[in-house]
């Protein structure tokens, strides 16, 4: 179990994520480092269902009070998914905006520990902000074997007891 | 015509004849048989962090003559290929180079179309 604050809260996003959502396999979350979204031909790395994935970004941490640090957690929130092998041609808007949708519901509202309290599973964490810098990438829709991807940068506050 | 002009005309055939491959091209409940050059595969990775995103192209010289029955290739279309005895599909998409999906070589009497494996 890591132990890290950051890797915590990225295992409690995972969590809470799961909830939330209940995913049905092939459908899923996960928190890693990297990720390979591959070719069909490799089984390793083969995309299917949608899959969210955690990564943790990056942290700093400053003294808050004698017993208190406070930390930035920056989290970063990928959500994957192809446009159904059976269905020639281009993804549509319909589909498209079904995963727009989804990110902004459970990854943008669904992270927002912010006017609505913190979470249950951590009193001290608050959410400072949520940035998609696109809804989707477009060239992985066109070029990218017809690939919705979405990511979305977090940044939380804690307080974490020394 | 110029020798170079005779010489890309007697090309195309005999190169048909030497490498070509039968597939079966498919546009939504229209199927033509076909026999294309298999062209470059080439497989990409954009690495952008922590996603990797990877997938192989891979093109196919179809004579012009061949697909008269569907006119110019089109986005979405499917071309299956048994390889080593399994059949493969393959669809036309625009590859990552920022090519479009399908283009004319210099004669115009072969299209060069760009695939990949959907999944």
């Amino acid at each position: 179990m890591a132990t890290t604050p950051t890797l915590k809260l990225c295992d409690d996003l995972v969590t809470a994520l799961t909830a939330a959502w209940s995913p049905v396999s092939p459908d899923g979350v996960e928190r890693c480092y990297f990720k390979r979204i591959g070719d069909p031909d490799d089984a390793n790395t083969k995309l299917t269902g949608r899959k969210v994935f955690i990564f943790p970004t990056a942290y700093a941490t400053a003294g808050a009070t004698r017993g208190e640090n406070e930390y930035t957690h920056r989290v970063s929130v990928l959500t994957v998914e192809r446009f159904p092998a059976a269905t020639p041609g281009d993804p549509t808007t319909a589909w498209v905006d079904d995963r727009v949708d989804f990110v902004h519901t459970y990854v943008v509202k669904g992270f927002d520990y912010s006017e609505d309290g913190p979470p249950s599973f951590n009193r001290k964490l608050l959410t400072l902000s949520a940035e998609v810098a696109e809804v989707c990438d477009p060239e992985k829709l066109v070029t990218g074997n017809r690939l919705f991807y979405c990511l979305v940068d977090l940044v939380f506050s804690e307080l974490v007891a020394n | 015509m110029n020798l170079f002009a005779k010489a890309r005309e007697w090309l195309a055939p005999a190169v048909q004849a030497a490498a070509g491959v039968s597939v079966t091209y498919t546009r939504g409940a229209t199927s033509v048989s076909l026999t294309p050059v298999p062209g470059r595969t080439v497989f990409v990775s954009n690495a952008e962090g922590a996603p990797r995103v990877e997938f192989g192209e891979r093109d196919y010289l179809i004579p012009v003559s061949e697909l008269t029955a569907l006119g110019v290739p089109k986005i979405g279309d499917r071309i299956a290929e048994t390889i080593d005895g399994v059949t493969v599909t393959f669809e036309v998409q625009q590859p990552n180079a920022g090519e479009p999906a399908w283009r004319y070589d210099q004669t115009r009497s072969v299209f060069r179309v760009h695939c990949k494996r959907p999944s």
